[in-house]
């Protein structure tokens, strides 16, 4: 016997944040909306996305713990799923310990050409810190932020793994 | 010169589209098996394959010494180079005359004077082509360079004198800026290619990039097969070429087109060809540089001149005069190629590589797919993107991008992030769509660099969610025996 409906309400924090009440266990509000979801499984691990009048064909791409990527004409979503409340404490927290040292990783393996800044140095916000090949082409690898190299863990001519560490800034203050 | 054999020194969907015209002049093919491609999908359509796995310490398509080795040991007449690679080393042409190997390309001296971005330029202006007004040779200090900017006038574009595919360049928009910009332009160029000299040059802001294709023979015959528009690019890497290009009247094609072919026969160059040069907003063109190769996009010139290019360079390398005439060539209809990169769109195209999970792309008349992939292929980070090039063609644009929107609605690649979603936003981009635009699209143009339908956001957050509520039921009922049971299963269940 029910006598109250459970409404719980998620964040989804992807590159834009998405709100969602649960209902009963079925989703029922969308960004404070109600909307009428129907979700149609296809035979290749893919799903039709009926919500409101549209409709999308997509994909669970991975599932780990609370976080899930999903892929829709060929664009890839990835959200992390908290409950409304973990969301908003976790965005508080971040923002007093803003001063943190960015750590810079490479996106993809491949080989470092260049080094063009050294230890120490006062960089901008988007100026190049080293290039880095991969797959033919050379991308910058620029400072995130403005403030002062911290250190520099790569040589040019070294090969690099993805996800290494490559360099880290320090905030300015 | 006889050319009964060639050796392939390339992979992927160029060394396909050779052996595919090979074929068809009873040519027997060769193509290397490597290391870093052991199941790739280019060794299916080779006639021999020659096995270099063991040698994991060499790129063989970049050993010069491993390509003469190979074709003097098994007899193989001719070398083709494709593009990258080794295709604009002169000693590469230079080495193959040494060993009586035919090389498909041009001479060893015009890959040479054409590679040097300082001596394609005075050969340029020695001949009357328009250049844009720079430094009158090299400069080596931020003093130089202040006083050459104050001739030219701001904005500039510093360029390495040995550098290429853009990089080693820098565009300076006023005096103040000059200092930073040297400083990185030369620290680059150091770094890159051990040569920190600079060019200056006049900087057109939102030029178009526009290229000739030109064909030429080994007794001084010379056509070329109009132009393609480039303008498409991130990077100065091209991502979508058309031909010909909306900007051009017949006038204007006949007039660039003579000058291409002015170039090519200063410099006594055969074999094909590119004439690349800049349009600025009032139409005026001007020499950038020539590649001395085969190019990515030759297929849209073959779709509208119906001419086969890859034959072409093997009859002009077999000494062959040219049988066409300029005024035989006739351009029909309107083709587009849209190069389907494994790369990450939303990340600002940073490549992707795997596995490729799912391929498939549609049978329509109108579209020619060169790939060098397919369902269970894996594209590895040792060699370029390129996963597959879709070349559309239509009587007019207006019918080539119509039948371009057809295509990319059904086309599916899984596994790897391709381009399709950047190619499904041009096409409903109306400058795209009008023809007008330039080299600044991807920067000006585009709100955003994919395609997305309306609420598409809103869907991937319902279907991420649902995914992980059935999760969470599934552990909360112990029940973890089951793998991922579908969120539409589920929701089922619990509307009952």
């Amino acid at each position: 016997m029910k006598l109250l409906s459970h409404i719980k309400k998620y964040t989804l924090t992807g590159e834009n944040k998405v709100n969602i009440a649960v209902k009963d266990n079925e989703i029922y509000k969308v960004n404070n909306r109600k909307v009428d979801i129907d979700i149609e499984a296809l035979e290749n691990d893919e799903y039709v996305v009926h919500c409101n009048e549209n409709s999308h064909v997509g994909e669970v791409v991975s599932l780990k713990q609370n976080e899930v990527s999903v892929m829709i004409n060929g664009n890839t979503y990835h959200f992390t799923i908290e409950t409304e409340y973990a969301s908003k404490r976790r965005e508080k927290l971040s923002k007093n310990s803003s001063k943190k040292v960015e750590k810079i990783k490479a996106p993809l393996p491949g080989e470092i050409v260049a080094v063009l800044m050294s230890e120490g140095q006062e960089v901008h916000k988007g100026e190049p810190i080293m290039i880095l090949e991969a797959m033919k082409m050379q991308n910058e690898i620029v400072s995130p932020i403005s403030g002062k190299v911290k250190s520099i863990s790569v040589k040019a001519e070294e090969t690099v793994m993805k996800d290494q560490i490559l360099f880290e800034v320090e905030p300015g203050k | 010169m006889k050319i009964n054999s060639i050796l392939i020194a390339n992979r992927g969907e160029i060394a396909i589209r050779i052996a595919r015209t090979a074929r068809e002049m009873g040519i027997k093919t060769y193509m290397f098996l490597s290391h870093h491609e052991p199941n790739a999908l280019h060794l299916d359509f080779a006639d021999e394959v020659i096995n270099v796995s063991d040698n994991t310490y060499i790129n063989v398509y970049t050993n010069i010494d491993k390509l003469i080795e190979t074709a003097l040991e098994y007899k193989i007449d001719a070398i083709h180079p494709g593009y990258g690679f080794l295709s604009e080393n002169p000693f590469l042409p230079r080495e193959c005359e040494r060993n009586n190997i035919v090389f498909i390309g041009p001479s060893s001296k015009a890959i040479d004077q054409m590679g040097n971005k300082g001596m394609a330029r005075d050969m340029a202006l020695k001949n009357g082509i328009p250049v844009l007004q720079g430094s009158e040779g090299v400069i080596t200090s931020v003093e130089e360079a202040e006083e050459t900017a104050k001739v030219i006038g701001y904005p500039i574009i510093l360029k390495a004198v040995a550098g290429g595919g853009g990089k080693g360049m820098r565009v300076v928009r006023k005096k103040s800026e000059l200092p930073l910009m040297f400083k990185l332009a030369t620290n680059e160029a150091k770094s890159l290619f051990d040569n920190d000299s600079m060019l200056i040059e006049k900087y057109v802001e939102n030029p178009r990039h526009v290229e000739f294709q030109v064909l030429a023979d080994k007794h001084g015959n010379i056509v070329h097969l109009y132009e393609r528009e480039c303008s498409i690019q991130r990077k100065h890497q091209k991502l979508l070429e058309e031909a010909p290009s909306a900007a051009l009247n017949d006038e204007l094609r006949a007039k660039i087109g003579a000058d291409a072919v002015k170039i090519c026969k200063a410099t006594n160059y055969y074999s094909a060809g590119t004439v690349e040069f800049l349009l600025d907003d009032d139409l005026n063109h001007y020499f950038m540089e020539m590649n001395t190769r085969v190019q990515v996009e030759h297929p849209i010139t073959e779709e509208i001149t119906g001419v086969d290019i890859i034959e072409q360079q093997i009859r002009v390398a077999r000494g062959e005069e040219l049988s066409l005439k300029q005024e035989d060539i006739t351009k029909n209809g309107w083709a587009i190629e849209l190069r389907v990169n494994a790369e990450d769109v939303q990340a600002g195209f940073a490549p992707s590589t795997g596995l490729v999970e799912q391929m498939d792309i549609p049978n329509k008349k109108y579209l020619r797919c060169d790939s060098g992939y397919q369902a269970g292929k894996v594209v590895v980070s040792s060699f370029d993107s390129l996963v597959a090039k879709l070349i559309i063609t239509g009587k007019t644009r207006g019918d080539a991008i119509k039948n371009c929107r057809t295509v990319l609605n059904s086309t599916t690649i899984k596994g790897v992030k391709t381009t399709l979603p950047f190619f499904k936003q041009v096409m409903q981009t109306p400058s795209f769509v009008k023809g007008k635009y330039t080299t600044s699209f991807i920067e000006t143009d585009l709100e955003q660099n994919y395609f997305q339908e309306d609420n598409e956001l809103m869907a991937a957050a319902v279907l991420a969610m649902q995914a992980y509520l059935t999760e969470q039921e599934n552990i909360n009922s112990d029940d973890l025996s089951r793998k991922q049971v579908s969120p539409w299963a589920m929701s089922k269940k619990i509307k009952g």
